[in-house]
């Protein structure tokens, strides 16, 4: 079994030479000479406020329909309904990262199935894959490999397109990649049949 | 995947590690590679706590640049004068030159790196040679961040003036209230 791999947890402000963590005091704007190691350093300090929901009681929300409480927590109006489940969730259950809305339990169950890419902190790079195949593809290309390798490049290249498109991102290199395994391919093709063509050829000048 | 565009702000390229670094809309986005795995991680501008810029020499990168000039400096010498193979002599200087380039370029202008610390986690972006770059990036993040911490705080003395008469649950209650419902 794998050991398992130590995580190294932050725990906020630290000096940016030596490591050493910076207490409430020592976080200010200007140049701050660090205490450990005396080396200085130039910063910006913030004090950011604590994010504050806005969470109605479903007293206050009446109005003449009347409001809806939340599944959850039975004095707050709800504002929204999940959607995948259809609960009335208030604002507090309301867990929307760019996926819609959704009830904490719909959010942990899509989460644990990979089903939220928007909350996905972990992918694979499927440009750099389809890339790797096409580049390895041109250097076994004597070795009739170009054709596997190109037809993995694009297989890889049409999951990067997708992925390229949901984060905006420009697809050219992308393109040239797709170029360059289809012409493999063609290659590939051509040279196999220059191989059987030729072996006929010998074989019918032997007889 | 993150919807909407970003902008590439800076790389943190170490001996072990890969890093991108983009401004998105609401944060500092980071993405860290390990072979074909890509780790994202986000400091949201409005929990930016702490944004640093130093310049530092980087020992490691400094004394291997430096080794490498000094043993393919010393084979081209002794080839040269000793064994009298200039021709090698030259093919060794030639390799060991991008070297001494290197470390020269890291003595004058050193290594910029700006760090911001966030509620969660930090980022690091590192410029060797784009000093501009390096401050101009520092400046725009401090702006953001503090365009949106105030913008926050507006927003949040709106909400406090109209707030209801009866507090609701609040996030302590969170747990009985779900437990309740359970």
């Amino acid at each position: 079994m794998d050991a398992p791999v130590p995580m190294t947890s932050y725990e906020g402000p630290s000096c940016p030479r030596c490591h050493a963590r910076l207490t409430a005091d020592w976080i200010q704007s200007g140049t701050i000479i660090c205490p450990d190691c005396n080396k200085p350093f130039e910063a910006t300090a913030f004090r950011p406020p604590q994010r504050r929901l806005e969470v109605v009681s479903v007293a206050a929300a009446l109005t003449p329909e009347g409001a809806n409480a939340c599944a959850n927590h039975a004095h707050n109006a709800a504002v929204t309904n999940c959607v995948r489940c259809g609960l009335f969730i208030c604002a507090l259950c309301n867990m929307d990262v760019g996926t819609g809305p959704h009830c904490p339990s719909c959010f942990d169950r899509l989460q644990a199935d990979d089903a939220l890419s928007p909350a996905a902190t972990r992918y694979r790079d499927y440009a750099s894959m389809a890339r790797i195949a096409m580049i390895a593809g041109l250097f076994f290309s004597f070795l009739f490999l170009g054709v596997p390798f190109g037809a993995v490049s694009l297989f890889y290249a049409r999951k990067a397109f997708k992925q390229l498109r949901d984060e905006g991102r420009s697809k050219i290199g992308l393109i040239i990649v797709i170029i360059f395994a289809v012409l493999e391919i063609i290659a590939g093709i051509a040279w196999i049949a220059a191989l059987i063509v030729g072996l006929a050829t010998m074989a019918k000048v032997k007889k | 995947m993150t919807p909407g565009k970003r902008k590439l702000l800076g790389r943190n390229v170490g001996a072990m590690s890969r890093e991108a670094v983009y401004e998105t809309a609401d944060a500092i986005e980071s993405e860290s590679r390990a072979g074909y795995e890509v780790t994202r991680k986000r400091v949201l501008l409005e929990e930016v706590l702490l944004v640093t810029i130093h310049t530092e020499l980087g020992t490691g990168y400094f004394l291997l640049t430096l080794l490498m000039t000094l043993i393919l400096g010393s084979i081209a010498v002794v080839l040269q004068f000793r064994a009298h193979v200039p021709i090698a002599a030259m093919i060794v200087a030639i390799l060991g030159l991008p070297f001494l380039v290197l470390l020269v370029v890291r003595l004058i202008w050193k290594v910029d790196i700006v760090t911001v610390f966030g509620r969660r986690s930090k980022v690091v972006m590192r410029f060797s040679v784009h000093k501009r770059r390096a401050r101009g990036v520092y400046g725009r993040i401090c702006s953001r961040a503090l365009e949106v911490q105030r913008a926050m705080v507006e927003r949040q003395s709106v909400v406090s003036e109209i707030s209801p008469p009866s507090p609701p649950e609040d996030i302590a209650n969170d747990a009985g209230g779900a437990a309740g419902s359970a």
